[in-house]
């Protein structure tokens, strides 16, 4: 159907509103229907996956709701049971298959809640028809452990055919000095004006931009802390196992503040780094588990769709031994991360970045050209390991080449606000095919290993062992095949950035 | 976009309620719902309580400019085309020469992208109009009291399509303010009801359905549960799987 006008009108408090409401009066007559009180939630995901895609869903009772920007209705269905969800999760097939994309492996949260009254005023005209409506709305919104009252809104509604009561509606409000049509706000924009919030979503990404002429302590400094920040926004996530993301982002920004203190080390001093860099390993080492079977578990359908119906049952006991493994994996890590030795370890980590510069030995120098040096050493070991790479090496050539990769991915990231952007980042997408063929080569390496493992551990004489063993059979014979096909792929991978022109690109950048 | 006829030649068969009460049950059932009031008397019109916009006519209905004159009822996904008196000489306007069998689905297909389903409430006559309305409709409901003379009518309609080269199978019947106290309407019921022309609903006579010219609403935004709505409810779940409306 067409789409009709809606005007948001907003006033100072619910007097005045009503006092508005009032002069309706003199164009129409009214017929209010009883107020209706509502309670209801915003879900997103972490970093507002389904804001972005142009979606709001809101919870109300025990039915979810999902809207365009403009509250414009979309889809609906029943509730999932949980504070947590996944889009995969829900009953409704319109709103799952629509969810499904925008969400992707992220879970569903609450982010913020409302309670509201919504009264609705009919305008009539002569003959009793309602020509227009209008709806008006209080109450008080709740995020972030802040509370507030919600600006009352009043939002007229067209009814089509009859554009002349709607204006004439419009006009009638603004001269009651109701403030109006607001444009662009929807109802969670609404929310977070009420609670001064700018944004009720975070972001993992590392988006730092370092100033040209930063000093190397500062630098360290301010990457350190953002690294630090990215563990602590992801740190309540992981704890609650709300999905895997959370874990994922944490471990990332942990991996990145290992790099930092490696590639500086030099410039910084001996007891603290060592201290640090045993402390940060440590997090590495406690977190791992988790994430290799978190890897394993996502990867259920691939699996399933790797091998025959017959083997599905054993491939599902497997994948119950996984969870179960899971399970104890996810109690250890949850104690780590709750532990005096994490909360010591941030609280000195942070003291350090911020107070302890004057020990540092490099602090007071140009951050830049250090940089520099540190990236063109580490692309040089990329050309000189990888050039030596042939049909002969072994897989461990391959891994040691992918974490030289990784280290210059990072050092690219920590300092790409002192090139031209195009230019870095140009370079960046030729490092990250080399590092996608390497880190898919990689991935089934590992995972091949965990199958046999596990096959090894497999108790004998019982069906169930035999059935799991069959499902990891099959799914070995499939990895080793597409485990070949990557490695056959690595020397044209690595001949394209390697090419003559990347290296002339390389040197007039950073030489 | 699916057009639904509710035409009987004979007045007086509950055509305008069942055009009403069956469109509200569309809109209430998730269908993007207009209902064309046809009929110069404007029934339809008036239960909805709502009047043409000035500008409004014969001519710019069969040209095809309709957008404009739509009006929205007073419940979400339901919208009305209303009548005008210029109705009255529709034939006049219908060039025989000229005439397209569709002109009125042509004129509705703009609206294609709008509405799930057109319902047409249509005058009860036998007319060029009526040849119209029959061909651009994907389906055609007529309401027959069990009568003799209500019989007569289908049987019209029946020879009507067959003039018009239009297949029967397009006409959907159901008995009509059926009374059982009458044993005329039980017989008649008996019957034919057998054929697979007649839907197995039947809407009894109800004062309800009378009384919507007092409530001017459709009997379901009366009371959801009456009777009345309930029937109409029945009908319109057989309606909708004979004409595959969704």
């Amino acid at each position: 159907m067409s789409r009709l006008r809606k005007g948001v009108y907003t006033g100072v408090d619910e007097r005045q509103v009503r006092q508005a409401l009032e002069q309706l009066e003199k164009g129409f007559d009214l017929k209010a229907i009883p107020a209706q009180r509502r309670n209801e939630s915003y879900f997103d995901t972490f970093d507002g996956a389904l804001y972005a895609a142009g979606y709001l869903l809101r919870k109300r009772g025990m039915k979810l709701f999902l809207t365009d920007l403009d509250d414009e209705p979309i889809a609906g269905g029943p509730a999932v049971k949980a504070n947590h969800f996944f889009a995969w999760e829900i009953s409704a097939p319109e709103l799952r298959e629509v969810l499904r994309p925008a969400a992707g492996i992220r879970a569903l949260s609450r982010v913020c809640s409302r309670r509201i009254s919504r009264e609705v005023v009919q305008l009539r005209n002569d003959d009793g028809k309602m020509v227009a409506r209008v709806v008006y709305r209080y109450g008080s919104a709740a995020a972030e452990k802040r509370e507030a009252a919600l600006q009352p809104l009043v939002r007229i509604e067209e009814i089509r055919g009859y554009e002349s009561a709607f204006e004439k509606a419009s006009q009638l409000l603004q001269a009651a000095g109701l403030s109006g049509p607001v444009e662009g706000r929807n109802s969670l924009n609404h929310i977070l004006d009420a609670l001064e919030l700018p944004s009720l979503f975070s972001s993992s990404k590392y988006t730092l931009a370092l100033d040209k002429d930063i000093l190397l302590g500062q630098a360290v400094a301010e990457i350190g802390c953002c690294l630090l920040a990215a563990m602590e926004v992801n740190h309540q996530g992981v704890i609650e196992d709300r999905d895997t993301e959370f874990l994922h982002d944490f471990r990332i920004a942990v991996r990145r503040t290992r790099s930092l203190l490696s590639q500086m080390k030099k410039y910084l001093p001996e007891a603290q780094l060592a201290f640090f860099q045993n402390e940060f390993k440590w997090l590495g080492s406690v977190t791992g588990p988790v994430r290799d079977l978190d890897v394993y578990l996502l990867m259920k359908e691939d699996y399933a769709g790797m091998l025959p119906p017959q083997l599905h049952r054993g491939l599902e006991e497997f994948f119950v031994t996984l969870e179960s493994r899971r399970t104890g994996s996810m109690e250890a890590m949850r104690k780590a991360l709750k532990s005096e030795r994490y909360a010591g370890l941030t609280e000195e980590w942070r003291h350090f970045l911020e107070n302890d510069r004057q020990g540092w030995p490099g602090a007071e120098r140009r951050c830049q050209p250090i940089a520099r040096k540190a990236i063109c050493r580490r692309f040089e070991k990329i050309m000189q390991n990888g050039l030596k790479i042939d049909v002969h090496s072994g897989d461990d050539d391959l891994h040691r080449l992918r974490i030289q990769g990784k280290k210059l991915k990072y050092m690219l990231e920590f300092f790409r606000s002192f090139y031209v952007p195009e230019e870095i980042d140009f370079f960046h997408g030729q490092l990250k095919k080399l590092q996608n063929n390497l880190g898919d080569f990689n991935d089934i390496s590992v995972q091949l290993q965990m199958l046999e493992e596990h096959a090894g551990f497999l108790p004998t004489g019982t069906r169930r062992s035999l059935r799991i063993g069959g499902a990891i059979g099959g799914l070995i014979t499939h990895l080793s095949g597409k485990h070949a096909k990557v490695r056959r792929k690595f020397e044209k991978t690595f001949a394209a950035f390697a090419s003559a022109e990347n290296q002339e690109r390389f040197q007039k950048l950073f030489v | 976009m699916k057009i639904l006829a509710v035409y009987c030649s004979k007045g007086g068969v509950g055509k305008t309620a069942t055009s009403v009460n069956l469109a509200y049950a569309a809109s209430r059932n998730g269908l993007a719902t207009l209902l064309c009031d046809l009929d110069p008397q404007g029934a339809s019109s008036y239960y909805f309580r709502i009047r043409p916009k000035k500008d409004f006519n014969t001519k710019k209905l069969l040209q095809g400019n309709i957008q404009k004159y739509i009006r929205g009822t007073d419940f979400d996904d339901l919208d009305l085309l209303p009548a005008h008196f210029s109705h009255r000489n529709i034939d006049l306007k219908l060039d025989r020469k000229k005439l397209e069998a569709t002109a009125l689905r042509d004129a509705l297909s703009p609206l294609a992208g709008e509405y799930d389903v057109v319902f047409l409430d249509c005058p009860p006559n036998l007319t060029l109009f009526s040849e119209t309305i029959i061909a651009s409709a994907d389906m055609v409901v007529t309401p027959v009291i069990p009568t003799t003379l209500s019989m007569l009518s289908l049987e019209q309609l029946l020879k009507l399509c067959r003039k018009i080269e239009i297949d029967k199978t397009r006409i959907h019947a159901f008995f009509s303010m059926a009374e059982r106290r009458k044993s005329m309407h039980v017989d008649i019921i008996g019957k034919y009801r057998k054929y697979k022309i007649f839907m197995k609903a039947v809407i009894p006579y109800m004062a309800e359905v009378e009384k919507m010219g007092i409530s001017r609403k459709p009997v379901g935004a009366v009371k959801s549960n009456s009777v009345a709505s309930l029937a109409y409810e029945r009908l319109w779940k057989e309606v909708e799987q004979r004409g595959r409306l969704r």
